[in-house]
């Protein structure tokens, strides 16, 4: 079987494989040149599309496998498509509901993902340009996935003072490496001005030395 | 059990009482977000697993933030007829021990901070609740009076009178302590004029920084025409410094709950909105849980207490914006749309959300409503000052002793509170340069602490009163350090609409730079005055016009400090 011929968009070769990885191994081989047939006689000359693969695995594929490759494919990057749909449907109105839907998505997926921002424009009506200047407008919401150790820094003029702009500087440097582990979250205050200058690491509160010493042992890892 | 009148919400007091001074044992845990920081929820989990352990009987509670930021975790007992001690920087290895002396009858005299003999509130003369009963155990004669202290001696605990005392989990416990009853007289024996007509004869002003007076802002509300009117609270708070709306709401969610009630049935409205931080988790947990709670008590919903009077409450989490701060921004914030200010007038008065009359008060404004409608405006306009009456939050940070948050009467010297509450720098050294009001605020010399907090003075001295924030700076801080800071943060913060704040502060930013590298000139000094007053001039909101106001009051105050980096001519 060759697909030379063949040009995947976006992540349609992805869901392909993905697919056949449903199949059982015995039949994978039959199935692969029968559903690359059917895919290149979808496509207009040879550009396969996300929806193709959809439509080939609704068509052809019997259940449980069709069930469970949809439900892979809504997982794929991480973001499942029917969460957001969920989402998206808890909040109703239309732009007055559209920062609560964004609060909403960060919590589920820990930031606001790019296909989900799709949706979300889909389904209120509202363009993704406006959505994509609000999330980048306010400060609350990320467009990248965070790192394995987010560190969030009391960029407060409390903690300033007290030696919190040295911490900061350091950390950037720390965590802007390629490979870096850590994602660096400047707030405003952390409310807990008695322990300036303050870090949250993971969910815990450290302050001045202890915050130094916690960071040092993250990146000796 | 739905509250319709006087009486239901007294049978409520009665069961609230027996939680705060109850027949046996009370432990509490100071279980704000600064309590947290400091390893309160596992002390808070510790004490209900020795207090199991060692059979004692005992309700452990989370409780608010009572202001001793530097002493947490606070840990307090109270027991029948005993007074109430107050326990501080207890560590979690200490709880089981802490609790062997609780059971013995004991105390630990190394963790005690203070007792408290009896409960006092502004809303009565006398005491609410006499903790001791008899004469003061011998044992316990060393340990000082809260009141004796002199962080609780000097101040005027009004708006954040429940805060520490009462569990924010609990509407029992703040309807306890008077909780709900100006809702009930409000609607019960006053008009909507009359309500204004107090708040207005208070001369309360907006806690938020202009200072507008609060009576004229419901009235003018309260005469627009509109299908519909909203109450707005505005608890975007995002000042870098101490949040005292966070601990207003983590520690007495109700007092701001019954000040927009009231806020409402005054200017006609029957929807309000509160607008929290984005990054007040905590306190969205308990806002929300409080309404929940007034909702089954029929206190928010439709046709409260008989009167005829509905009104709904929805919480928001903000996005994360300074400038949401604006009342204008925060309307549009609220749409879901970008955080940037509308053009004034119409004021949102007239014309707010939705198009429609709307108050946007902030939070420490509304909860100093209840108060004056139950002690009345004349008795609230008696603390104070002539001018700025009642009483102002103010947050200490930054390079000082004691980090906390006080209540106190405007019109108090800004000295006293720095030595009294502070207790100095962090450092021991001397203190240089203070700044009040957050960013917007000028950086003042020392000389200036001299100064009194209230709004006229405070902004005579191009500073303001802003939202309550003292920062202190000692002798080791950079000036010029400080001017970039604020500088930055404007640069991060402004919205972007008008050309003479987007541009301007970016202008700024790269000037101040190169005075820092030591490329600055005497011109690049008057460049920056000149292009101040054109953003002051032409920007459409206080976050535009008040950019440069840090930068200034640097070259003001400390020109030494620049002129050292200047260049020399020549050179």
């Amino acid at each position: 079987m060759t697909d030379v011929h063949v040009e995947w968009q976006g992540k349609s070769q992805a869901m392909f494989e993905r697919m056949l990885q449903e199949v059982p191994e015995a039949v994978r081989d039959v199935f692969r040149g029968n559903l690359m047939g059917l895919l290149q006689q979808k496509s207009k000359e040879g550009v396969i599309f996300e929806d193709h693969v959809v439509e080939v695995v609704n068509e052809k594929v019997p259940e449980p496998f069709k069930s469970n490759i949809l439900k892979a494919f809504s997982l794929m990057g991480g973001v499942d498509m029917n969460k957001v749909s969920e989402i998206i449907e808890k909040f109703s109105g239309g732009q007055e509901s559209l920062i609560s839907i964004l609060h909403a998505l960060q919590d589920q997926f820990g930031y606001c993902p790019a296909e989900a921002l799709l949706m979300v424009s889909q389904k209120k009506g509202i363009f993704l340009s406006t959505l994509y200047r609000l999330v980048t407008s306010y400060q609350a919401f990320r467009t990248e996935p965070p790192r394995k150790y987010t560190v969030t820094v009391c960029n407060g003029t409390g903690c300033h003072v007290k030696g919190g702009g040295a911490v900061l500087r350091e950390l950037e440097k720390k965590a802007s490496g390629n490979g870096s582990q850590i994602t660096l979250e400047k707030v405003r205050c952390l409310g807990c001005c008695d322990l300036s200058p303050a870090l949250i690491i993971n969910g815990q509160v450290y302050s001045g030395s202890e915050a130094q010493a916690k960071i040092s042992g993250i990146l000796g890892k | 059990m739905k509250i319709n009148k006087a009486e239901d919400l007294k049978k409520i007091q009665k069961e609230g009482m027996k939680l705060l001074s109850p027949a046996t044992l009370r432990i509490t845990v100071g279980a704000a977000t600064c309590g947290f920081a400091k390893g309160a929820g596992k002390i808070f989990e510790a004490l209900k697993y020795e207090v199991k352990k060692q059979k004692v009987k005992a309700d452990v509670v989370t409780v608010g933030c009572s202001g001793l930021c530097y002493a947490e975790p606070i840990v307090e007992v109270i027991r029948s007829g005993k007074p109430r001690i107050t326990y501080g920087n207890v560590p979690v290895e200490k709880v089981s021990e802490l609790v062997k002396a609780i059971k013995a009858g004991k105390f630990m005299k190394d963790l005690v901070l203070m007792r408290r003999d009896e409960e006092k509130s502004p809303l009565e003369k006398g005491s609410v609740i006499k903790y001791i009963k008899g004469k003061l155990p011998e044992a316990l004669s060393g340990i000082k009076e809260y009141r004796k202290l002199d962080f609780f001696k000097n101040q005027t605990k009004l708006v954040s009178r429940n805060s520490g005392t009462i569990s924010p989990e609990r509407i029992e416990e703040y309807i306890a302590l008077g909780g709900y009853t100006a809702l009930a007289k409000a609607l019960s024996s006053m008009t909507t004029e009359q309500v204004i007509d107090e708040v207005s004869a208070s001369k309360l002003r907006g806690r938020g920084g202009a200072g507008y007076p609060t009576g004229a802002k419901w009235k003018a509300c309260r005469i627009a025409a509109g299908d519909k009117k909203y109450v707005v609270c505005n608890g975007s708070e995002g000042d870098p410094e101490i949040g005292m709306h966070r601990s207003l709401l983590e520690s007495d969610p109700h007092l701001i709950i019954e000040g927009m009630l009231i806020a409402g049935y005054a200017v006609g409205a029957q929807e309000g909105y509160i607008y929290v931080n984005d990054r007040y988790l905590l306190a969205l947990e308990r806002i929300e849980q409080a309404m929940k709670q007034a909702e089954k008590q029929g206190l928010l919903g439709r046709n409260i207490m008989k009167s005829g009077f509905s009104f709904s409450l929805k919480v928001k989490r903000g996005g994360g914006a300074y400038i949401c701060g604006e009342e204008t921004a925060l309307l549009n914030a609220l749409e879901g749309s970008f955080a940037e200010p509308r053009p004034r007038p119409p004021f949102p008065a007239t014309k707010g959300l939705l198009g429609m009359p709307t108050i946007v008060n902030n939070l420490e404004t509304l909860a100093n409503i209840p108060l004056i409608v139950l002690k009345g405006g004349k008795w609230f306009s008696g603390i104070g000052t002539k001018l700025s009456t009642g009483t102002k939050i103010v947050a200490l940070s930054g390079n000082v002793a004691h980090a906390c948050w006080v209540e106190v009467p405007l019109g108090m010297r800004i000295k006293d509170i720095v030595t009294l509450f502070g207790k100095g720098a962090a450092s021991g050294k001397k203190i240089k340069a203070f700044q009040a009001g957050g960013p917007s605020g000028g950086i003042l010399p020392a000389k200036a602490l001299s100064l009194k907090l209230d709004y006229e003075q405070l902004s005579k001295a191009e500073s303001l009163l802003g939202s309550g924030g003292l920062l202190i700076m000692d002798e080791d801080t950079d000036m010029l350090d400080m001017a970039k800071f604020f500088t930055d943060f404007f640069a991060d913060e402004s919205c972007g609409k008008c050309t003479s704040c987007r541009e301007g502060i970016k202008q700024l930013k790269q000037i101040l730079e190169g005075i820092i590298d030591g490329q600055g000139t005497g011109e690049h000094l008057s460049l920056i005055k000149r292009m101040a007053a054109v953003m002051a001039d032409t920007s459409a909101c206080a976050l535009g016009k008040t950019a440069a106001v840090p930068l200034l009051s640097v070259m003001k105050h400390f020109p030494q400090e620049i002129e050292k980096r200047l260049m020399r001519r020549g050179a």
